[in-house]
């Protein structure tokens, strides 16, 4: 009985180990690839079309867990200056204190709170704090796994997408609310290089 | 943006405001002892300038969280000044120094974190003062010297000259709520034509200082505002101090009126010009797209070890 009780045991804590071990290790890092990440964001134009403009320059870091979602952490910053609208004054007017005032606020963040896995898979729920032009507000939404490899270099990559939608006037870009859509939506696809 | 509203928040409403507020405070006509006479104009400028400011851009937060915001609040304590009694002028003089220094350095501190450095935001914060202190002293001299109608109207046209520079700026909202300031000094003007001491806006000449130097280095500071533009407007009132009166002094009422408008005109149509200038003068045109590197990229040099493909 002894003899068995101890097999038991044994066998128990032989085919818990994988799991403990993947839950004590660390969640991998990444440093972001501005060079293949993307953040736009679309805002309607008198009702009329949706308009697209990007941010160049995003920097920022992030863990990633697949096996423990909610060892996972994003923090992005977004370089408002480097908006991109293809037309020069009207980024120099998207720079100014009538929208983003990129002097007193150059940058966007977004750091993650809580992640979690999804429903569906390779998909991660992101509780997130986003600062805009000096106002913070929580937000979520869903980011999904879109690939995983190494380039040519050898450097592990990982990319994800998502998107949310926020009203700019909480943020207080408040500017032509009736000509510019209070709903913005961005939408992001980053790549990260393991460090 | 709805014309309607836009006309609504940043004209009528600050109309409405500045004279019901003068109206109810202080009846300017009735009072008795020149001491105080005319200390609710400040207020109610500042009423309607606030109110405008609200209905476009919303509330302001206190303390503000992006500085060119302030202006709602600097114009309160602005008419607190100009409420003082004309007994305390060295007291008054004093106060608007320090508020135009305070200003200053509420708005240069946020680009400390930038790239600015101390010597630039000293001098900064010294022509934001200057410019307060020079708007103020230049309208409260030349005014003294006008007729209450023909300096009210100058002062609206100054400060629709304000708003007209800081809207080639690349600020629409701020050039907004600065227009409905100028629909409030236009409001007292409008009351002067019934009873004409209504429209004597001397004593508030610290609120329209306020306006007009946070509004004007905002745009300077923050967007594509420009330093030269802020020196004419700046030192338009003391060209009406000093031409004004003395080429004011017909019998033709209409030309008495509209004289020292004409001559605060000139700066600030050549302020006005400049901007115009600089502003159609930008490239429309697309940027330059992505792929242009900047000099010291790594691209620059034909491989980017991150581009990859």
């Amino acid at each position: 009985m002894t003899h068995t009780v101890r097999t038991l045991a044994l066998l128990t804590l032989a085919l818990a180990l994988p799991t403990l071990a993947a839950n004590s290790a660390s969640a991998a890092s990444y440093a972001i690839d501005n060079v293949h990440t993307s953040v736009l964001f679309k805002v309607s134009h008198f009702g009329i079309a949706p308009f697209y403009g990007r941010f160049n320059s995003v920097a920022g870091t992030f863990e990633f867990d697949a096996a423990a979602a909610d060892r996972s952490k994003l923090s992005l910053q977004i370089d408002v200056a480097s908006i991109f609208t293809a037309d020069r004054k009207r980024d120099d007017h998207l720079k100014s204190p009538d929208f983003f005032n990129a002097k007193q606020f150059p940058t966007i963040t977004l750091e993650s709170a809580r992640v979690k896995a999804g429903t569906a898979r390779d998909t991660y729920v992101v509780e997130a704090n986003l600062t805009v032009r000096g106002v913070t507000k929580a937000i979520t939404f869903t980011m999904t796994k879109t690939g995983e490899g190494s380039d040519p270099m050898g450097n592990a990559r990982i990319g994800f997408e998502g998107s949310f939608t926020i009203n700019r006037l909480d943020y207080g870009v408040s500017y032509a609310p009736e000509g510019l859509g209070k709903d913005v939506t961005i939408i992001f696809a980053v790549e990260g290089i393991k460090g | 943006m709805d014309p309607v509203r836009a006309l609504i928040d940043g004209v009528l409403a600050p109309v409405l405001v500045a004279a019901v507020v003068v109206l109810a405070i202080r009846r300017p006509w009735r009072s008795g002892r020149a001491d105080t006479r005319g200390w609710g104009v400040g207020i109610a400028l500042a009423a309607a300038y606030g109110i405008g400011f609200a209905l476009v851009l919303g509330w302001p937060a206190l303390p503000p969280v992006d500085v060119t915001h302030a202006t709602p609040w600097l114009a309160i304590v602005a008419a607190a000044i100009a409420a003082l009694p004309a007994r305390a002028a060295a007291l008054r003089r004093a106060a608007v120094g320090i508020l135009g220094l305070l200003t200053g350095a509420l708005l240069v501190s946020p680009l400390l974190d930038h790239g600015l450095g101390g010597a630039s935001a000293a001098l900064h914060v010294f022509l934001v003062g200057a410019t307060f202190v020079l708007v103020d002293g230049g309208l409260e001299r030349a005014l003294t010297g006008l007729e209450p109608r023909a300096g009210a109207l100058a002062v609206t046209t100054l400060t629709g000259g304000g708003a007209v520079a800081v809207l080639l700026s690349d600020v629409a909202s701020l050039a907004q709520v600065t227009g409905g300031l100028a629909a409030g000094l236009g409001a007292l003007f409008a009351l002067g034509l019934w009873r004409p001491a209504a429209a004597d806006v001397t004593r508030a000449t610290p609120v329209v200082a306020a306006v007009l130097a946070s509004t004007l280095w905002s745009a300077v500071l923050y967007a594509n505002g420009r330093y030269e533009v802020v020196a004419l407007l700046a030192a338009s009132p003391l060209v009406l101090w000093r031409v004004g009166p003395a080429v004011a002094r017909t019998r033709r009422a209409i030309v008495a009126l509209a004289i020292p408008t004409l001559v605060i005109l000139l700066p600030i149509g050549a302020a006005a010009g400049l901007a115009a200038r600089a502003y159609f003068a930008e490239p429309a045109a697309e940027t330059a797209p992505l792929a242009v590197p900047d000099s010291d990229s790594p691209a620059a040099d034909g491989y980017d070890p991150n581009y990859g493909y």
